[in-house]
């Protein structure tokens, strides 16, 4: 097996950016030093060991992100208002659809003969009822995952680390998301109000304060993703102005 | 790992001046900075490399350092401090310090 050491210098750098603590600039810097007391170690060492030894030297990812974090002292308000602004994107996107669900159930229900009542009854708690069951699921997946925060914490930073195309590709999905949600809402609207599904799948129809509703619900998801984005840019790149390194990560 | 020889805490509170005095000598970069830091102690101030950046950078926030991207011999680009006018000042407010912590140790320790 050879050592791919340009592999093995992505995964570095990945392993500092996806902590989010540390600029692009610096990182640079780093490497720089990595590659100097590399040279320094290959006179005694094979070109693997001396990545190691000297990725050693440096320091883990955690210890310097923690020095580097010293420095900054208002980070931890900006990594706060990213998980405020994600919990929001998460609410936005899964409690609709729990509603949705909750309305199909309701829509089964009332089908059954003699429990035509029941979804009426039903109906007026289905949003309170979506919302305690996103939040009840929610909380069973993260214990049954034994998923630590870092988990969300690598993913945002791994997807923003890829610059704008992984921009674009988390608004690709999360608008994707919001359709498939308003797709299902649509149909379960459809199939709990009997007489308008009863007169065929054009019923439901939207007037223009319906496709402005509906616009702005798109674009408050995208302005969401937007600042989570921003936010871990900023993050990841603290001091652009100082360093003057390329905006664009690899 | 760190064994004998000064404590984590006592090299943290050196390597402000220590990187202030380093670069009055002139401008240098993080790697050649810590080579001659070593030098200077003998090996006896062992810093995690890393570490020495944070402590740049915070010089830098505070304006006591300047720091620029340039082309290094091998064509790589590198980045360069070098003190200004605010860190000599600073430099000598530190090396005031010490010397009055040192003199003091030095009476009490060889007045018996």
């Amino acid at each position: 097996m050879s050592f791919d050491r340009d592999a093995a210098v992505r995964e570095w750098r990945l392993s500092f950016l996806s902590r989010g603590g540390l600029t692009v600039s610096e990182l640079d810097e780093l490497q720089d030093h990595l590659e100097l007391v590399e040279a320094e170690l290959k006179e005694s060492l094979g070109p693997e060991e001396a990545f190691w030894v000297a990725a050693h030297r440096i320091g883990t990812p955690d210890a310097l992100t923690r020095e580097f974090a010293k420095v900054r002292p208002n980070m931890g308000w900006e990594v706060r208002a990213q998980w405020a602004l994600l919990g929001l994107l998460a609410y936005r996107l899964l409690v609709p659809a729990a509603s949705a669900v909750l309305y199909l159930l309701v829509g089964l229900l009332a089908r059954v003969p003699g429990m035509e009542g029941v979804g009426a009854l039903v109906r007026p708690f289905a949003s309170t009822a979506s919302l305690l069951l996103v939040l009840v699921l929610s909380a069973w997946v993260i214990k049954a995952s034994r998923a630590s925060p870092m988990v969300v914490d690598r993913a945002v930073g791994s997807v923003a680390s890829k610059g704008w195309t992984g921009f674009w590709v988390a608004v690709a999905a999360v608008v994707a998301l919001q359709f498939g949600v308003d797709m299902l809402h649509v149909r379960a609207l459809m199939f709990t109000t009997p007489p308008v599904a009863a007169e065929g799948p054009v019923a439901v129809r939207f007037s223009l304060g319906g496709w402005a509703n509906l616009a702005s619900g798109y674009a408050f998801v995208v302005m969401l993703l937007a600042a989570v984005f921003w936010l871990q840019w900023r993050l990841a790149r603290y001091r652009p102005a100082a360093g003057g390194a390329s905006p664009a990560e690899e | 790992m760190s064994g004998p020889g000064p404590s984590k805490e006592l090299v943290a509170a050196s390597s402000r001046p220590l990187v202030l005095a380093v670069l009055a000598r002139g401008e240098n970069y993080g790697y050649a900075l810590l080579r001659e830091v070593e030098r200077l102690s003998g090996g006896a101030l062992a810093w995690q490399e890393g570490m020495l950046y944070p402590v740049l950078h915070r010089l830098e926030r505070e304006g006591l350092v300047e720091a620029s991207w340039r082309q290094a011999e091998n064509g790589k680009r590198r980045r360069y401090y070098a003190l200004t006018k605010k860190g000599l000042e600073a430099l000598e407010a530190e090396r005031a310090s010490w010397e009055a912590v040192t003199a003091t140790l030095r009476n009490a320790w060889g007045s018996t």
